[in-house]
């Protein structure tokens, strides 16, 4: 049960730090900028991937980039999608994103892909499924997977990339091929993500932005992660304080269990000394049972809180509304380690008690008593 | 060889002190059958556990081949019980996990004796004690006769000089209380000190030396 809780706190914090982490980097943005109108919607999209549409009403990248300071703007256009016939159980967001200015993908696509993304090409996500040439169809249109990310914990992982220009034609063309029209114009976009120039400060170039484009909302990368982590230390602290408060009441809780094992055993144990059985004896078995006992109870605890958080995911993601991300199986050896480390050292102290008052009872008290 | 000089022993109880053995002084040399009889709560347990290293007495010593008992350190006198004691408790005393081979080896745990190996020696004692055929049977398979032989059996594993032994026909039928007596017997021709407490004045005829307990005062009668 401790060891349970402990592990969960520390998977919960530590996947979703590992998230923000790995989505910051991926995004290598400094700062995001959205429609002040779509705010709420487009931080849902960053963190915890519920796929919109969504697109600035004005054109707004020509005047993002005259601003001084921004080294690179590189617009992205969101379509959600409908649920997908083949590939997906849930709704994906599709992300046009403009391969000569993008530097999100880009970097990935050089290193595994070696060119540019090519017409009717995709990205997927580590979320989806299919080998690279599968073919999926959205809006009417089909695209060939070119290749997948490695996993983000972010909205990323159920995101599809594609060229800008290919989600217009597939808009233009949704009018008649599709179910539902996607409501795109030619030309908009749904967000600029900056890179600032070396030097430059990021907070003063984002208030340049607000006083240049009124209707956009500019996320510096700190915003976003802040965001993120006051949400997360709420969770922490609580998920802190419930193992604290396990600690605290486990402590005597396996002492009298452990008495009680002691009493249990006191004829036995008193049998074993009328043998010849020396009070260390006693001591070191009634000890290294209890050390057992906890040790194996830490494993059962760290095997039932890895199926539970595996079974539980979603839902402590969806309610926290923070991204997770396995932590690697470095840290999971690590937490597990120290969470075994704890239970043996929790359940040692607790039964030093028992186990001394066992090697110092008096061998006929104990078998008297047990005769009664 | 056991030597009590004027032991005693005192429990607190809620009015006061309670005198459970009260200046009990004896000897008892090697290879006596000792019987001790006296109605229940005399002070009969209370007095084989002081000679047998499981309680201290409140006053007097105890010494077992002239060596002082409850002057030596734990792991000395736990010695001396894995070596010269073996116990045979009023209760069955048998550990209910175990067959009644894994009982019989239990005290090898806490001697190591030279000669035979345990295994052989303990199935040859199960053997001489007719449980050639449970062996490998649990102490709930077995009958209360049974229980107390492989119990015997136990006491006689380290191969000790002195058998203590309280009620150890308590809840026998007359017949297997006959049995049980004179497997004592034979371990006594063996050469064995054997001290058996009762209440059953009838156990008198397979003792040579016969006490009588009453109300913690110890008096022998033949
Ligand atoms: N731990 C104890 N605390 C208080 N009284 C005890 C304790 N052990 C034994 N006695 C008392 O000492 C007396 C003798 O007990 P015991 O030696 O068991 O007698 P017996 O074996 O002859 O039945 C009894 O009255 C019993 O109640
Ligand atoms: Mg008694």
């Amino acid at each position: 049960m401790v060891t349970g809780t402990l592990l969960s706190t520390s998977f919960l914090v530590g996947g979703a730090q590992n998230s923000v982490q790995v989505g910051m980097d991926r995004l290598g943005a400094d700062i995001l900028i959205l429609p002040q109108d779509y705010v709420i919607k487009g931080q849902s999209v960053l963190l915890t991937g519920k796929p919109t549409t969504f697109a600035f009403q004005d054109s707004v990248l020509s005047r993002v980039k005259s601003i001084p300071g921004i080294a690179v703007a590189s617009p992205q256009l969101y379509i959600g999608t409908l649920q997908n016939q083949g590939c997906c159980a849930t709704d994906l967001q599709l992300i046009g994103i403009d391969p000569e200015n993008d530097f999100t993908i880009q970097s990935w696509l050089e290193s595994e892909l070696g060119r540019p993304l090519g017409k009717d090409e995709c990205i997927v996500g580590f979320g989806i499924i299919g080998p690279v040439g599968t073919i999926l169809k959205f809006y009417g249109h089909e695209y060939t997977v070119a290749g997948r990310l490695d996993p983000s914990g972010m909205g990323m992982d159920a995101s599809i990339f594609i060229r800008m220009e290919d989600a217009y034609t597939m808009s233009e063309e949704s009018g008649w091929k599709a179910v539902s029209p996607v409501g795109i114009r030619e030309g908009q976009i749904s967000a600029v993500l900056v890179r600032v120039e070396p030097g430059a400060d990021k907070e003063a170039v984002a208030q340049k932005i607000r006083e240049t484009v009124p209707s956009a909302y500019p996320f510096t990368v700190s915003h976003v992660a802040t965001k993120v982590n006051s949400q997360l230390s709420l969770a922490t602290e609580v998920l802190t304080a419930v193992t604290a408060a396990v600690t605290l009441v486990s402590i005597p809780f396996i002492a009298l269990i452990s008495t009680m094992v002691a009493n249990e055993r006191r004829r036995e144990l008193a049998l074993l000394r009328a043998m010849g059985a020396t009070r260390l004896f006693i001591f070191s078995a009634v000890f290294s049972e209890s050390l057992l006992l906890a040790a194996l109870g830490g494993l059962a605890g760290i095997g039932i809180s890895g199926l539970l958080l595996s079974l539980f995911e979603p839902l402590i993601t969806g309610t926290l509304q923070v991204p997770f991300l396995w932590p690697s199986l470095w840290t999971i050896a690590g937490d597990a380690a120290v969470a075994i480390f704890l239970a043996v050292g929790i359940g040692g102290a607790a039964s030093l008690y028992p186990a001394y008052r066992s090697s110092t009872m008096d061998p006929y008290e104990a078998i008297r008593r047990s005769e009664l | 060889m056991i030597r009590a000089e004027k032991i005693s022993k005192r429990y607190q109880n809620g009015a006061g002190e309670f005198l459970a053995v009260n200046e009990a002084d004896f000897t008892i040399a090697k290879g006596d059958f000792v019987l001790v009889i006296g109605r229940s709560g005399s002070g009969k347990s209370t007095l084989l556990s002081m000679l047998g290293g499981l309680t201290r007495p409140s006053d007097g010593t105890v010494r077992i081949d002239d060596e002082e008992i409850w002057k030596m350190p734990d792991n000395r006198l736990s010695q001396i019980r894995a070596e010269k004691i073996g116990f045979v408790f009023q209760f069955s005393g048998l550990l209910p996990t175990l067959t009644a081979r894994e009982n019989v080896l239990l005290p090898v745990l806490f001697h190591r004796r030279k000669g035979d190996p345990a295994n052989t020696r303990a199935v040859d004692l199960l053997r001489s004690f007719s449980l050639g055929e449970k062996l490998d049977s649990y102490p709930s398979q077995l009958s209360g006769g049974e229980v107390k032989r492989v119990a015997i059996a136990r006491s006689l594993m380290n191969d000790p000089e002195i058998l203590l032994a309280d009620e150890p026909t308590g809840d026998l039928d007359v017949d297997t209380e006959q049995e049980i007596m004179d497997l004592f017997r034979s371990v006594n021709a063996q050469g064995k000190t054997i001290l058996v407490v009762s209440h059953n004045p009838d156990l008198a005829s397979f003792a040579d030396r016969i006490f009588r307990m009453e109300k913690g005062t110890l008096v022998e009668i033949t």
